[in-house]
Order: structure tokens, then C-alpha cells, then sequence
């Protein structure tokens, strides 16, 4: 079978004219029926006032008057019920919103960082700034073993000048010795001269006495260098050892503060990790209560319809009353009753339901500017 | 410094609802339980804006605004209506009295929030 385009269309098109006209018709069948619905309704109350007008059923009269005050008592009491437990929950509300502000304003704060949203004096600001000083006393630490390094190089320097000052008392030494030999042939010359060389020969004693004390002297002078220079070898010694200690020693400052650091920068990023969730977690929060607050607003609508059922019961109270105290019934007007009912209303629900249509969901947040 | 918001409303919890949307967003409020508890909390107190409920008992918010505006230092402090009403006829009762914006409840305090920004600069 072939297929043609347009007997699709029209069928489609008749499909549509017939299904809109079964949603019309639906309509206005729902519509009388509830025109229906509330004309029988005002014609049951009209009968029914017709017949009780002047004469008032006094039984009924007296259960009405029994009655309608306590319908009246219950209703505002679940009203003022209502709506004081709805008014302690946004109080809690208020204070889990302070709380939770608070509780992510001190996290963040903690948390700090370069962020714009971030408190200044943070966490992560105030490890930046640790690590910037460790780092210079390391710095400090270490220009003072360079400069006692150097310092140890110039004591090194002292080294050679006692060893010059060694070689210096060896001649001196040298000197004494080979003024003895020439003292002791000038003395033997004297001996050989006689009578006339016995001057030259004291002479000759006395030379001979000061080269022996130019050779102890000489001595004397070599053994100080060679202390002078034991202590300098000792002192050098030992300050290599110190420098040595002193390079391990900020070798390790270095590693130890660098660990600490890595530490501290592990806790701090997840300080501020879990700072951003509970941020998060914040908003969420933010947005369930702001639903949270729509909710809440209907009570207010209850409240006031609530309101008004009480105050008709109210009304009808002290008209039954009137009955009770005159003993004569006047007739209730139902239409004048329901239209002075009707004005009373504040939502477009209770407008609705007065006209019989069940309440559609109020939705709200409706603006005009003017 | 806060900008300060009256909210007059004879419901008690409504107020703190309005409260907790308008503190969150930084603004100070003061709250009235009608339009004349409003009247009596309003003078000397430097009021940026108002957010008003209709149908309150000893002096509903139509009469409210009106006896507002007659205030000179308060003339021309914005009024927002905030109430269930959503009759045409309401709220041109409302905008003749001198309010500047038709609030229907519940509000999203979002929008709520962005009304009063249009009004006054947070």
C-alpha cells in the first residue's frame, strides 16, 4: 500500500480538530458541572434557611451554640499552634544559618591563602612567611661557616710563617756553632802567642761564651716555633672539625626544616581542601534553606485561611446566639453570607475553592515593579 | 555600613523568614508586627527601605504606606508590598498609596532579594 503525504496530514489535522474539540467539550462539561454543583449547593442552603426562617429548630440552635465555639477555639488553636512552631523553626533556621556562616567565615579564615575570598593571616600565608625566615637563618647559618672557613685559611697562613721562623733559629744555630769553631782557633792562636796573645785570648772566652748562647738562644727560639706551630696545627685541627659539624649541622637545620615545611604544607592543603568542601557544602546548604524558607511561607497562607474560617464560625456563633437570646431566627441570606465571605478572602486558592474548583498550588513569587 | 530594611508583617514567622533572606545578604532589619507598630518604630530610625504586608489587624499596609508617605523625612523611602494577595485591584490600591513593587507570597528569596537590590543599592 502506498503512502501518501498528504492524506497523512489530514488525517493528523482532523486527529487535532478532534481531539480539540474532545478538550473543549471536556471543559465546559467540567465547567457547568461545577456551576451545577455550586448552584445546588446555595439552593440547598436557601431551602434549608426557608424553612428554619422564625422557626428555628431550638435543639439545633443549642448544639450550634454548644458547638461552633469550640470548632471556633480548635481551629485558631491549631492556627496559633501553627504558627508558633513555624516561627520557633525559622528561628532555628536563623540560627543554623549564623552558625553555618560563621563556622566557613573561621574555616576560611584558618585556611587563608592568596584567594581573594581567603583571610589574610591564614594557614598557608603564615607558612609562606615561616618558611621565608627559616630560610634566612639557614642563610645566616651558613655564611658563618664560610666565614669561618676562612678564617681557618688565614690560621693555615700562620703555619708557614713559624716554619720560616724554625729555619731562621736553625741558622741562628748555624751561626753560634761556626763562631765557636772561630772562637776556639782564635784561642788556640792566643795560647800560641803567649804572654802578648793573653787578651786576645779572654777575647777569644768570651766570643766563644756568645755563640754559645746565640746556639741555645737559637734552640730556644726553634723549640717556640715548633709549640707555636703544634698549637696552630691543633687549633686548625679542631676548627676543621667545628666547620666540619657546623656544614652537617645546617645540612640537617636545612632537611629538618624542609620536612617540617612539606608537613605543615600537607595539613595546610588539606585544611584548605576541606575548607573549599565545607564551602561547598555551605552553598548547598544555602540553597536547601532557601527552599527550606519558601516552605515556611505557607503557613502563612494556612494562617490566614484558617483565620477567616475561624471568623465566619465566629459570625455564625453570634448570629445563633441572637437566635437563642430573642428567641426569633431571622433569616440568613446565603448568597449575602457566601458573598461577604468571599471578600474576606486573601488567596487565589480560597477564591477557587469558592467558585467549587479544587485549590490549584499556589507558585508565588510573582513580582510587579510599579 | 548595613542598609536597614523594616519588615512589617502580623506574622511572626513570616518576619523571620523575610529576617533570614535579608540578613544573609548583609542588610539590618527591624521588624513591626503592623502598620502601627511600623509607624511607631519608624520615627528617628534611618530606614533605607520597607517591606510591608497588606492584611494586618490595627492597621493594615495599604493605610500604612499613606500614612508613610506623609512623613517627610520617609517620602521617598521604597515600599515593597509583600503579601498572599494577587488581585489586580489590590495591587493597584497599593501602587496608588505609593508602593513600588507587588511582592505575591511565597517569594523566592532569591528574587526577593534582587527586588530590593533594584530598589536600593545593597
Amino acid at each position: 500500500m502506498e503512502f501518501n503525504a498528504s492524506e497523512g496530514l489530514t488525517m493528523d489535522a482532523v486527529l487535532g480538530i478532534l481531539i480539540f474539540v474532545c478538550g473543549a467539550a471536556c471543559g465546559w462539561v467540567a465547567h457547568r458541572f461545577r456551576e451545577s454543583r455550586r448552584a445546588a449547593m446555595l439552593e440547598r442552603v436557601r431551602e434549608t434557611s426557608m424553612r428554619g426562617a422564625g422557626n428555628c429548630s431550638p435543639h439545633l440552635d443549642t448544639v450550634c451554640a454548644s458547638v461552633l465555639p469550640i470548632w471556633s477555639l480548635q481551629v485558631e488553636t491549631g492556627r496559633a499552634q501553627t504558627e508558633d512552631a513555624v516561627t520557633a523553626l525559622a528561628v532555628r533556621f536563623s540560627g543554623l544559618v549564623e552558625k553555618l556562616e560563621t563556622a566557613v567565615s573561621a574555616s576560611q579564615s584558618t585556611a587563608g591563602g592568596n584567594g581573594a575570598k581567603q583571610g589574610q593571616d591564614g594557614l598557608v600565608d603564615l607558612l609562606e612567611t615561616s618558611q621565608r625566615d627559616l630560610g634566612s637563618i639557614i642563610d645566616s647559618l651558613r655564611e658563618s661557616t664560610i666565614s669561618k672557613q676562612n678564617l681557618l685559611r688565614e690560621v693555615d697562613q700562620l703555619a708557614l710563617f713559624t716554619g720560616e721562623l724554625k729555619q731562621m733559629a736553625a741558622e741562628v744555630g748555624s751561626i753560634a756553632m761556626q763562631t765557636n769553631l772561630l772562637a776556639l782557633n782564635a784561642a788556640i792562636e792566643a795560647a800560641r802567642a803567649g804572654e802578648a796573645g793573653r787578651g786576645f785570648a779572654v777575647v777569644a772566652d768570651e766570643v766563644r761564651k756568645l755563640s754559645t748562647l746565640s746556639a741555645e738562644t737559637g734552640k730556644r727560639i726553634s723549640q717556640g716555633a715548633e709549640q707555636v706551630n703544634a698549637a696552630i696545627a691543633s687549633a686548625v685541627a679542631a676548627s676543621e672539625q667545628s666547620v666540619t659539624r657546623d656544614t652537617e649541622s645546617v645540612t640537617h637545620s636545612e632537611a629538618v626544616i624542609g620536612q617540617v615545611v612539606e608537613r605543615f604544607h600537607g595539613v595546610a592543603s588539606r585544611l584548605t581542601a576541606s575548607s573549599s568542601i565545607l564551602n561547598e557544602a555551605s552553598m548547598g546548604i544555602r540553597d536547601e534553606i532557601s527552599d527550606v524558607l519558601v516552605s515556611l511561607q505557607f503557613q502563612d497562607r494556612v494562617s490566614q485561611i484558617l483565620s477567616h474560617i475561624r471568623d465566619d464560625i465566629r459570625k455564625f456563633e453570634a448570629h445563633v446566639n441572637e437566635c437563642l437570646n430573642t428567641g426569633q431566627c431571622a433569616p440568613i441570606d446565603a448568597e449575602a453570607w457566601l458573598d461577604e465571605l468571599s471578600k474576606t478572602y486573601t488567596t487565589t486558592e480560597q477564591r477557587e475553592m469558592h467558585g467549587g474548583a479544587s485549590a490549584s498550588q499556589s507558585s508565588g513569587s510573582e513580582i510587579t515593579f510599579f | 555600613m548595613a542598609k536597614t530594611i523594616m519588615v512589617v508583617d502580623d506574622s511572626a514567622s513570616l518576619r523571620q523568614v523575610v529576617s533570614i533572606a535579608l540578613k544573609g545578604a548583609g542588610f539590618d532589619v527591624i521588624e513591626a508586627c503592623d502598620g502601627k507598630d511600623g509607624l511607631s518604630k519608624i520615627n528617628g530610625q534611618k530606614i533605607h527601605l520597607i517591606i510591608s504586608d497588606v492584611n494586618m489587624p490595627n492597621m493594615d499596609g495599604i493605610t500604612f504606606v499613606q500614612e508613610v508617605k506623609k512623613l517627610a523625612n520617609y517620602k521617598f523611602t521604597p515600599i515593597i508590598m509583600l503579601t498572599t494577595e494577587s488581585q489586580e485591584a489590590k495591587k493597584q490600591a497599593g501602587q496608588a498609596a505609593g508602593a513600588k513593587a507587588w511582592v505575591v507570597k511565597p517569594f523566592q528569596p532569591a528574587q526577593m532579594l534582587a527586588a530590593v537590590s533594584k530598589l536600593i543599592m545593597p
